[in-house]
């Protein structure tokens, strides 16, 4: 499948509040989330999240929390802040404002 | 131990958060790291190889270390030796500046600039000459105050004008003891007010005009500065003329580190920048050999030569704090070696001779010094390219980056 890296980069900000609004992840299992439900579409590169997902905490989108793992390396935890959802709100009806008016062009050029 | 120690060693030194944050950084870096390579490791990859490739994934630490910098904005560094150094430099820079603005004790500066401006000023009352000489005072200390902001870093440029409103406060408390005339103490005042915010602002220009790597070569050139400052004020000689000088130096040191390091760190939007820095380095230059040749109290050729080294020794201090492959580092390491000797030799002789050299020059010296100086920037230029064999030094970052 092709993807236009562009399009990727301004659309994985609201991949991630939205995975994050369902369960709190971790850095690595959200590239992992990403890659599966995307089937290899969204694969952001593992150094670049963490500063957006610092940005993202930031801006009071995301908090983070460690949890202790037994014998491995404790993780950090993001969740969705209130702030964060009012954020995933705005951009999902971007989005889907912005997919209806692309499907009205796309679908009316075949007529 | 971990097989990750380096890797991380080299992210948590290019961070420039403060220390609890990039703990926290590195941490989580780490465990993502960890948990890729037990991955690998699962799917039948050595451990050794599974570390290389977990890190590889990850990025080259420098690049992911200032993209992480500039997303934790909140958690920048507060470094006490640099808050202190840009103080120190604010401080420097007020004082001399006030020093030859008002009681400039004969320097060229005040011969042929400051002397007919206020005699003109004069003519038009006592306020007028006063106010001009706190605004020529306020141009005079512009350099060390922006420096001293990009010093200090992001959001605490204002501590550019801590040093005249401490001032000002120090003339409030002895307003009540002080006898002599109080007009002196008005100026101080008026110097005091004006002199805080602009410093201030000026602080918090600087402190936004550069990233991390170009603070770093201003910061070296602000020591620079302050050690000729420094030497100038063990040689006893005084005056306008060192004072002159050693302002001379900081103003062109600083703009030849600031336009090399924009020049090789930015790439093209900044590369108008620098060539306006070497024109004003440039303009500067031909002005300051004017007016010594006009007040004939100093050989040009000290000056020419002081000017010319110092600017190329800015320019190779932003190289040589630009780059970090050991064989660039080397080579430009070894010019700037040549060129600070050049430089430790005039000190030396200012400082032992009384500053012989600045009256009687030696001109045969003085250009072999200058045309080996030349020299070894660029056989250090050269080196450099072949090194990098890249367009580096001509300043395509994204190359740098890409290493």
């Amino acid at each position: 499948m092709k993807s236009d890296p562009q399009l990727v980069k301004g659309t994985v900000r609201l991949l991630v509040l939205r995975l994050l609004d369902r369960e709190p992840m971790y850095g690595y299992q959200i590239i992992q989330h990403l890659r599966d439900r995307s089937q290899g579409h969204f694969r952001p590169g593992e150094g670049a999240l963490y500063p957006l997902l610092h940005e993202m905490e930031e801006q009071g989108l995301l908090r983070a929390r460690w949890r202790q793992q037994e014998g491995r390396p404790n993780r950090r935890y993001y969740h969705v802040t209130a702030r964060g959802r009012r954020e995933l709100a705005r951009r999902l009806e971007v989005w889907r404002d912005f997919t209806r008016a692309v499907d009205l062009v796309l679908e009316g050029s075949h007529v | 131990m971990s097989d990750f120690d380096e890797y991380l060693a080299r992210l948590r030194s290019a961070l420039d958060v403060n220390p609890r944050r990039a703990g926290e950084i590195c941490a989580e870096v780490r465990s993502h790291l960890e948990e890729r390579a037990r991955q690998l490791t699962e799917a039948g990859m050595s451990r050794e190889a599974a570390v290389a490739q977990a890190a590889q994934a990850f990025g080259d630490p420098q690049d992911v270390a200032r993209r992480l910098t500039q997303a934790n904005a909140r958690h920048r560094a507060v470094s006490a030796p640099r808050v202190l150094l840009a103080f120190a430099l604010a401080s420097v820079g007020l004082i001399s500046a006030f020093d030859l603005a008002f009681a400039g004790g004969g320097g060229p500066w005040l011969h042929l600039v400051l002397q007919p401006a206020t005699r003109w000023a004069r003519e038009q009352g006592v306020l007028p000459g006063q106010v001009l000489l706190v605004v020529m005072m306020v141009v005079l200390m512009a350099p060390t105050a922006v420096l001293a902001g990009t010093v200090a870093g992001p959001r605490r440029g204002w501590i550019a004008g801590l040093p005249a409103l401490l001032w000002g406060a120090l003339l409030v408390v002895v307003l009540g003891v002080y006898d002599g005339p109080r007009s002196e103490l008005f100026v101080g005042l008026l110097v005091a007010v004006v002199a805080a915010p602009a410093a201030a602002l000026m602080g918090l220009g600087g402190s936004d005009l550069v990233r991390q790597p170009a603070r770093r070569g201003l910061a070296a050139g602000c020591a620079a500065y302050l050690l000729v400052l420094g030497l100038t004020a063990l040689s006893g000689s005084g005056g306008g003329e060192i004072l002159f000088l050693a302002t001379a130096y900081g103003v062109i040191l600083s703009l030849g580190v600031l336009g090399s390091a924009a020049l090789w760190q930015w790439g093209k939007p900044w590369r108008p920048v620098a060539f306006v820095s070497f024109l004003f380095c440039a303009a500067f230059l031909a002005a300051l050999i004017r007016f010594v040749q006009l007040s004939g109290r100093i050989a040009w050729f000290d000056v020419a030569a002081l000017a010319v080294a110092a600017a190329s020794l800015g320019m190779l201090a932003g190289l040589w704090l630009c780059v970090w492959r050991p064989a660039r580092l080397a080579a430009v390491l070894l010019s700037t070696s040549c060129v600070a000797l050049v430089l430790l030799v005039i000190g030396i002789s200012a400082v032992s001779g009384e500053m012989r050299w600045f009256q009687h020059p030696d001109p045969v010296w003085l250009w072999r010094g200058l045309v080996a100086a030349e020299v070894a920037v660029a056989l250090g230029l050269s080196a450099a390219v072949l090194a990098t064999r890249k367009r580096a030094v001509l300043g395509d970052s994204a190359a740098i980056r890409a290493q």
